[in-house]
């Protein structure tokens, strides 16, 4: 019962530091991917440009690119309610400080 | 030549400079020496080693440009085509 | 009293408030988090944003995050009062307000579906409160700009050694980056070799001195920072803070390890010295009048020493960030924002307070010890005549002579007292370049964030004027305009002459303008303690006792940083040179008048609420 109890215990801290480990590892991917966001959208925003009545490139462009980018539009929608509100994001992505 | 080769050559050349600054700095300097610079003064040999760091900085990423080739790669992978 | 004492101590409270306090009181009275309702993370999952992720690996992150240079310098000024009332602040501030500030801001942002805090203050307390947040946020990261950039030239200029370190380990991680991105090699490799080169690179360094003046310094860390803001993310910023995440693990480990094996030490500071302290603690120049002056209170003026120890208003923005979005369940919440603040608060007692007491009285600790403390102390060029006690030199000094002493003591213990002096000399180099590491990653990440939030903040002039908001916004200005005035904060050296010391003490623009960094941050933390406290009482609609375990720590702090930050500005801030009355003190005053109109903000919600 004891040996149960320690053993769980410990399987628990090593559970511990490697998430630690894998978190420290990521937390320097994060700032990458803030950056892959950001270009990400902002490349979304000049395709998709004409959909919303800004003209950046020809209307007939976007509509043929809309089918192969049907997932990417999926997330630029679910990131629209969130606005300008990326200083948090951009905070946590950045690390340390 | 283009505005990105020109971009190009400016970085390799101030990388070149500054890992030059850097290795006198160091390698002669330093490990010769004993110390780089003096206690409590602003001299010479102190303020090129910064300058050869803050160069270092800036070369490379001139000279070799913004895409990292693991996400060229992924791209030509993806699209078939050869970036430039 | 033992160190072995203070470290189970510490240990015990903290197990003790997570299991009884958070689990009992917060996440099952106030928040009410139940497994069954689907986190942002599974409801909105895309793969990308809004992404489930392990809970040891979300602390980590949170962790990796709030951790840094703050909860250093802070506890390393507040010695002062003696051990026990820094260590108190630090046990039950993080207990009852700074964890339940992180807790609460992660809680808040997952039942919203993710927004940041700043969205949610927003959304509970009005428009206005959207730009009094940006605006504290812009102001405090201008100040810790000023404090780290004015901290990182006094450590290279005391530690000419971990400058030398410094200006090593950037193309070392630079290096690292160009294998992995550009030669594709393993990142497994690349860090070994970078490890190694790593290695090389503290021998030489400890060896080979590289001496600047504390201006020049400045200079070329203001350039450094704008620079490194400039550069893409996967060049310089990722493989660093790569490397650092490495430094930080050894920073911790040896911390440990150092407390452990030096637990029969009996500390040789004073539990308690005075409650009150001379203004010189909270940013006045010593030897004026406003400097000698006992104005510093432990309490009001303890949120103006002790930031990030304790509380600190970035974790609040950094825990409504990311962590919400990939939160898996809403249980893991108290792991991730309550213990990681407790562990920083741990790292914090553990790293600076405890090596500090131990350290306190070079004279005694020698000759409780046996070790020859005097000898290599004079060879860093402290005179143990002239300060007996760590008080004696400033704060980031106090910081790394006191862990050197701490590691020299523990790993003579195996290694032999001979190696005494030798062993000091490294740690304390150590010390001192994982200070500065931190410092520096802090640097170019606060000058983008203030970047931002100044872009963000001009918003409301972009119908007014376009030419103007264009101009402003620019990121090349605004990204000068933040490191610049960084910079000049950070530039002056004073040096004064102090009758009862009988000799020159210098003092850094880090000591004056530290207060008004923290004071700010606490605000910061208290509008988003606010928010949270609105969101329990208005949305959660908790009534009661349980509502007063929020109400009364935000009202708390509310009131403690009001009353800091009026004495500072009635007590401390007349007798600055004109600098720092123009710079700081109307940023100071800025904060405070907005402070007014965050209580009226609240009171208002709390009303419509009722």
């Amino acid at each position: 019962m004891v040996f149960k109890s320690l053993y769980l215990i410990l399987r628990e801290f090593f559970n511990f530091i490697r998430g630690i480990d894998q978190a420290l590892i990521e937390e320097s991917v994060s700032a990458l991917q803030l950056e892959y966001v950001e270009l990400e959208v902002a490349f979304l925003t000049l395709v998709l440009g004409p959909l919303v009545g800004v003209k950046t490139v020809p209307t007939l462009l976007t509509l043929e690119l809309l089918e192969p980018l049907r997932d990417e539009v999926r997330i630029l929608a679910s990131r629209a309610p969130r606005g300008r509100d990326v200083l948090a994001d951009l905070m946590s992505s950045l690390g340390g400080t | 030549m283009s505005t990105r080769g020109v971009v190009e050559v400016i970085g390799l050349l101030i990388t070149v400079v500054a890992l030059l600054i850097l290795a006198f700095e160091i390698l002669y300097v330093g490990l010769f020496t004993g110390s780089i610079g003096s206690k409590g003064e602003v001299t010479m040999h102190s303020i090129l080693t910064t300058i050869g760091w803050l160069l270092l900085l800036v070369g490379p990423a001139l000279w070799l440009g913004g895409v990292p080739v693991n996400i060229k790669k992924m791209v030509e992978a993806r699209t078939g085509r050869k970036l430039s | 009293m033992y160190v072995l004492v203070i470290l189970l101590i510490v240990l015990a409270i903290y197990v003790i408030a997570y299991t009884y306090y958070g689990r009992g009181i917060l996440e099952r009275r106030v928040v009410k988090a139940s497994p069954d309702r689907l986190t942002p993370a599974w409801e909105k999952f895309d793969g990308i944003d809004y992404v489930p992720a392990n809970k040891y690996v979300l602390y980590g992150h949170h962790f990796a995050s709030i951790a840094g240079a703050g909860p250093i310098i802070g506890p390393a000024i507040a010695m002062v009062y003696g051990w026990a009332l820094p260590l108190i602040w630090v046990l039950f501030g993080n207990i009852f307000i700074g964890a339940v500030h992180d807790y609460l801001s992660i809680m808040a942002s997952v039942r919203h579906g993710g927004i940041s805090i700043m969205s949610i203050s927003e959304n509970v307390m009005g428009r206005k409160a959207k730009y009094i947040f940006l605006a504290y946020v812009w102001i405090a990261l201008i100040l810790v700009l000023a404090a780290f950039i004015s901290v990182a030239a006094s450590i290279f200029v005391t530690v000419p050694q971990a400058a030398t370190l410094s200006v090593l380990f950037m193309p070392i991680a630079l290096l690292f980056g160009l294998l992995v991105y550009r030669t594709g090699i393993s990142v497994r490799m690349a860090t070994l070799i970078a490890l190694i080169l790593l290695v090389l690179a503290f021998i030489y360094a400890l060896r080979t001195p590289l001496h600047l003046t504390y201006e020049a310094w400045v200079v070329i860390l203001a350039v450094y920072g704008f620079i490194a803001a400039a550069l893409p993310v996967w060049y310089l910023l990722q493989p660093r803070d790569y490397v650092n995440a490495y430094l930080l693990w050894a920073f911790v480990a040896f911390a440990v390890l150092g407390a452990l094996l030096t637990a029969g030490y009996a500390l040789t500071g004073p539990a308690y010295t005075s409650f009150k302290a001379p203004g010189a603690v909270i940013g006045a120049i010593p030897g004026t009048a406003a400097g000698k002056a006992m104005v510093a209170y432990f309490w009001p003026a303890v949120p103006l020493i002790i930031a990030c120890g304790a509380l600190s208003g970035f974790h609040s923005i950094v825990g409504s960030g990311t962590t919400s979005k990939q939160l898996s369940s809403e249980l893991d919440a108290l792991l991730v924002g309550y213990g990681a603040m407790l562990t920083e608060g741990a790292v914090s007692s553990l790293a600076v307070i405890l090596p500090i007491a131990l350290a306190w009285s070079f004279t005694s600790l020698e000759a409780a010890t046996g070790a020859p403390i005097s000898s290599a102390l004079s060879k860093v060029g402290i005179d143990v005549a002239k300060t007996p006690t760590i008080l004696g030199l400033p704060a980031a000094e106090r910081f790394y002579t006191g862990y050197g002493i701490m590691q020299a003591l523990a790993w003579s213990k195996i290694l032999g007292m001979g190696n005494f002096e030798t062993l000091f000399t490294t740690f304390r180099t150590f010390a001192a370049f994982a200070l500065s590491a931190f410092v520096l990653t802090t640097l170019d990440t606060a000058n983008r964030l203030a970047r931002f939030a100044w872009s963000e903040f001009f918003d409301w002039l972009k119908p007014i004027d376009e030419t103007a908001y264009r101009f402003l916004t620019n990121r090349w200005v605004a990204s000068m305009v933040a490191i610049a005035i960084g910079a000049i904060l950070a530039y002056p050296q004073i040096s004064v002459y102090v009758p009862e010391l009988e000799r020159h003490i210098t003092v850094y623009a880090y000591a004056i303008v530290w207060p008004a960094f923290a004071g700010t941050n606490q605000l910061l933390a208290a509008l988003a303690l606010l928010t949270s406290a609105l969101w329990v009482y208005a949305v959660l609609k908790v009534r009661g006792w349980i509502s007063l375990v929020i109400m009364a720590p935000a009202l708390f702090l509310w009131i403690t940083v009001t009353a800091a930050l009026i004495l500072w500005l009635v007590a401390i801030a007349p007798g600055l040179p004109l600098l720092y009355k123009l710079g700081a003190g109307t940023m100071v005053a800025i904060t405070l008048i907005l402070d007014i109109l965050l209580i009226a903000l609240f009171v208002y919600g709390l009303r419509r609420a009722s």
